[in-house]
């Protein structure tokens, strides 16, 4: 009977992400903002996001905020791409409990002081039921030539929505951008407008699968999909595949008694590899 | 502005989810599920059928009685959902028991075309002894409604210098009367103005109307009458079909039609009939006789590679399309006698229909005879129908019950002429009399509760030409579905098929036509997570892919996520919905069924790449009002710089539309 009912789980959560996986074949355009980081977990698991629980997802899909589980969580990262020096990006950002619904705050930067662009944003998360959680995030874009003395900005809105369907299967959707807001003046372009639709399913035996299908507006559906592995109760081995950019990643996490550290890397097939590390402490003595 | 508003809304969506951890009590309306069955055109509105058409001959004899809403009862129903059974407890718990047929598509979870599908099968309320009266007119039941809806992006036709320009402003605008007497008389009036056309004073700033009168058993003998706009057909449908065609749909259980008439309540302007109907009932007999005279718009066009194509769209936007105002007459009458002895039912039908267009008059004679008979487990049924001189046309089926969880049915149809004009968009009328020559078989498997399999193969051949097919062609269609449930709160459909037809290589005049064979695969997914009483998520995936001998595979795939919410202080329901999509052809161009304002259905086509998302809320400030608003926006790819063909063509790669209803009940 148990048996059945994890096949049963299993097989939902295939239904939901598989059938797209085809499309990784001819998927191969950059089709992910890839510039900021979305933390070491999601970078070593394909960077699938939509589900996970950690601090670095709660930045990118609001409705992840619903899992936090201290009054005051904050986290720094770091990404150099493609190994290159004058290519990396890094981000700050807090996390809280309110009485209501928790909330965030976090700031991306990428590039060198003559271009950059960033991102600023505040999310609130709440769980409004057992079995679902939403998030909202309001984001506000810039980029930054000093050169040709252009300094533009615009806001966006995001959405995510989290369903824990029973304990082993989670499904999330997150939507950034749904008005296709533009950044620019004279030439305006529009800002990343997708759609992802995630789902994680923890195995009975000890593994996790997550699986994110990623579509953009402009740009052809790509699947991210990983799993984790964690052989000690603090430690944590990653792998993943994205097939936006055909690559494969991976990465270990650490966790102690208030911090949280992830290192993770990924593989373009032409470009090469991607190091980034990130981490988090939180203010109390609960246990993550 | 609109930006803002659609921020505000996010904003709203958010407070709303707040509010909705106290709400306890509300519950889903099911409006997807209502325009997906409406428009049939997927097979996954039937999760709870077991059997239809076998079933359905019985209840013809024994209706259910509507107002009994007790689980076991409307369940005999078979294509009622448990919400469904449970929105019609909850409807006559408020607001007493439906006097009309017509009341049904009120019931939250129910539209009009489902209620035209189960009218025929219950009684809405146990049979009394006492007949119409003229004292239920005291107790009637008014509902009206208005409704406004505009797209925020001028078309060509708004600004264009020629005579082409359209007369009227970018609003349509709407409403509707219904009125429900006790005793089953409902009658219904509704007038209409589309987008572009000019609404003229001395027509209250209308441009088309439509009114009904239907009686379900005013007397002992008579069952129906219907004056006014009315949808009617006879047997499998082959000589008279005006109404919903649920043969569409690839369950083998649906292949039998049933002979209908209902008033009509649609504000399309085309598929009905206007004049007066009558059902007469004397058992073992029964007797249909029906007479329409109505002008339609439209002309004739050469497009079709092997006759002339009756055009019509409804729309009075410019000088061109006035000219096609009521350029074509038609008339028709029709009779039906049948007779039913235990589960077997034989009936004659005939029909003389004429139709005059640009001066050019034709006339049609057909006679028929269709029958249904059910022994223990099977099913037969078929038509067939002559024109009185050469040509004869058959669909003969069988519907047999493997086991009781499984059916199997098998049909043929024949037809044999080749009419002069064939109807591109159907005027009321569908004479079906066309070329081709079919044979389907399905079955379709129900395992356990909850559980549905179906598999289905259609071979046919056409030996005439027909549009995009200059020559004779063949081609097959199979498909496969399984719907079910997992656990007690995810529903979960899959559905593939694929087809294999021909198309034109070339089309040129003169010239010996060459056809390509052509392959094509559709395939969606949906997976609907009822999270609890007040909330409901879905996602799902759409896909398709086209090929033909000299072009290479083309890809198009949607991917959408929707939402609903039920709030109950303030009374508020909430959908929303955001979709993405991207298609290389129009060969595979998607459509996305999405919940609508009642009486509408929006069946966006996605194409060819882009983002669509809407907003729709609705919310009962008291017993009697209902508003509704719904917000729509598609942003196509940004190399995009236009969409739309002709006058309908818009500028920009963004269409908004803004959609408004309120309904009055008293």
């Amino acid at each position: 009977m148990r048996f059945k009912r994890e096949v049963k789980t299993f097989v939902m959560g295939l239904l939901l992400t598989l059938p797209l996986s085809f499309f990784c074949i001819q998927a191969k355009s950059q089709s992910k903002n890839e510039s900021f980081v979305n933390g070491g977990r999601t970078a070593a698991l394909g960077g699938a996001y939509a589900t996970l629980d950690d601090f670095w997802s709660m930045m990118v899909n609001p409705a992840n905020l619903s899992g936090l589980n201290h009054p005051l969580e904050a986290g720094a990262a770091h990404k150099n791409h493609y190994l290159t020096k004058e290519i990396s990006s890094t981000s700050v950002a807090l996390a809280t409990k309110l009485q209501h619904f928790n909330s965030s705050i976090s700031i991306s930067r990428y590039g060198i002081s003559s271009y950059n662009q960033g991102i600023a944003a505040i999310g609130v998360g709440k769980q409004l039921s057992k079995k679902v959680s939403l998030g909202v995030k309001l984001c506000y874009s810039y980029i930054q030539a000093s050169e040709k003395n252009v300094s533009v900005g615009a806001f966006s809105g995001e959405v995510g929505v989290k369903a824990f369907i029973n304990k082993r299967l989670t499904v999330a959707a997150h939507i950034a951008n749904p008005t296709h807001q533009s950044i620019g003046i004279e030439q305006q372009e529009e800002l990343p407008s997708c759609l992802t639709i995630g789902s994680c399913y923890k195995t009975p035996y000890g593994f996790t699968l997550f699986v994110d299908t990623f579509k953009p507006a402009n740009n052809p559906l790509s699947v991210s999909c990983g799993v984790e592995w964690s052989p000690y109760k603090s430690f944590t081995a990653r792998s993943g595949f994205c097939s936006a950019q055909g690559s494969l990643t991976f990465g270990i996490g650490y966790s102690a008694n208030r911090f949280n550290l992830d290192i993770a890397t990924s593989r373009h097939p032409a470009l090469g590899y991607s190091p980034l590390v990130s981490t988090s402490f939180w203010f109390n003595r609960n246990k993550r | 502005m609109l930006k803002q508003l659609v921020a505000l809304l996010i904003v709203a969506t958010t407070i709303l989810c707040t509010k909705a951890i106290r709400a306890q009590s509300s519950h889903i309306d099911p409006i997807k599920s209502i325009v997906e069955y409406a428009l049939a055109s997927s097979i996954d509105g039937y999760d709870e059928a077991e059997e239809l058409s076998a079933h359905f001959e019985s209840l013809l004899l024994h209706p259910v009685v509507f107002s009994d809403t007790t689980k076991e009862n409307l369940d005999r129903l078979l294509i009622l959902s448990d919400f469904q059974i449970g929105s019609v407890a909850d409807y006559i718990r408020q607001f007493g028991i439906i006097k009309s047929a017509g009341e049904i598509q009120l019931i939250p979870g129910f539209d009009q075309e489902l209620a035209e599908l189960i009218a025929p099968f219950i009684l809405l309320e146990k049979p009394a002894t006492r007949l119409f009266s003229i004292k239920d007119i005291a107790n009637a039941r008014v509902q009206a409604t208005g409704r406004a809806a505009v797209t925020l992006q001028r078309a060509k036709g708004y600004y264009d210098t020629t005579s082409n320009r359209f007369k009227g402003s970018p609003f349509q605008e709407a409403i509707a009367t219904n009125i429900a007497v006790a005793r089953g008389t409902a009658a219904h009036f509704h007038a209409k103005k589309d987008a572009g056309e000019a609404g003229r004073l001395s027509k209250g700033f209308f441009d088309s109307f439509g009114a009904s009168i239907q009686m379900d058993r005013p007397t002992k003998n008579i069952s129906k009458i219907v004056v006014g706009d009315y949808r009617i057909s006879f047997g499998q449908g082959l000589m008279l079909s005006s109404s919903y065609d649920i043969s569409s749909v690839a369950d083998p259980t649906l292949q039998n039609r049933k002979s209908r008439l209902t008033a009509s309540r649609s504000m399309n302007e085309s598929n009905f009939y206007r004049g007066a109907a009558l059902e007469a009932v004397a058992h073992p007999y029964s007797f249909t006789i029906a007479y329409s005279a109505k002008s339609a718009d439209g002309h004739l066009s050469n497009s079709d590679s092997c006759k002339a194509v009756k055009v019509t769209t409804g729309l009075h936007r410019n000088e061109k399309e006035l000219q096609d105002r009521s350029n074509i007459f038609e008339q028709m009458l029709a009779a039906r006698a049948a007779c039913q002895v235990a589960k077997s039912k034989v009936a004659a039908s005939y029909m003389h229909s004429s139709q005059q267009i640009s001066g050019t008059s034709t006339s049609t004679n057909l006679a028929a005879l269709d029958f249904e008979s059910k022994s223990k487990g099977l099913l037969i049924f078929g038509e067939i129908v002559s024109d009185l001189r050469t040509s004869n046309t058959l669909k003969l089926g069988a519907t047999t019950r493997i086991s009781p969880q499984a059916f199997f049915t098998a049909s043929y149809k024949h037809k044999s002429k080749s009419t002069p004009i064939g109807v591109k968009s159907s005027i009321g009328s569908s004479q079906s009399l066309y070329d081709d020559e079919s044979f389907y078989a399905g079955i379709k498997v129900t395992p356990q509760y909850g559980l549905t399999a179906i598999a289905y193969a259609e071979l046919y051949s056409y030996k005439y030409p027909k549009y995009l097919v200059s020559a004779p062609s063949d081609g097959f269609e199979a498909g496969a579905s399984l719907s079910g449930k997992i656990g007690t709160s995810i529903e979960c459909k899959v559905r593939f098929r694929h087809k294999q037809g021909a198309t034109d290589i070339q089309q040129m005049q003169g010239n010996a036509s060459l056809t390509e064979r052509t392959k094509s695969n559709r395939g969606d997914m949906v997976a609907k997570y009822n999270i609890n009483k007040n909330a409901q998520l879905t996602i799902g995936t759409s896909t398709g892919t086209f090929k033909t001998e000299r072009q290479p595979l083309i890809i198009g795939y949607m991917l959408y996520t929707e939402g609903s919410l039920s709030v109950k202080k303030p009374s508020i329901k909430l959908y929303a919905r955001f979709t993405a999509f991207d298609t290389e052809s129009w060969d595979v161009a998607l459509r996305s069924y999405e919940n609508d304002l009642p009486g509408m259905y929006s069946t966006a086509l996605l194409y060819p790449k882009g983002t669509r998302a809407y907003l729709m809320l609705r919310y009962t400030p008291s017993k009697s009002v209902n508003l509704w608003l719904k917000v729509a926006e598609t942003v196509y790819s940004e190399e995009t710089v236009s969409f739309g063909q002709g006058l309908d063509m818009i500028e920009g790669n963004r269409k908004t539309e803004v959609k408004m209803q309120a309904t009055l009940e008293l």
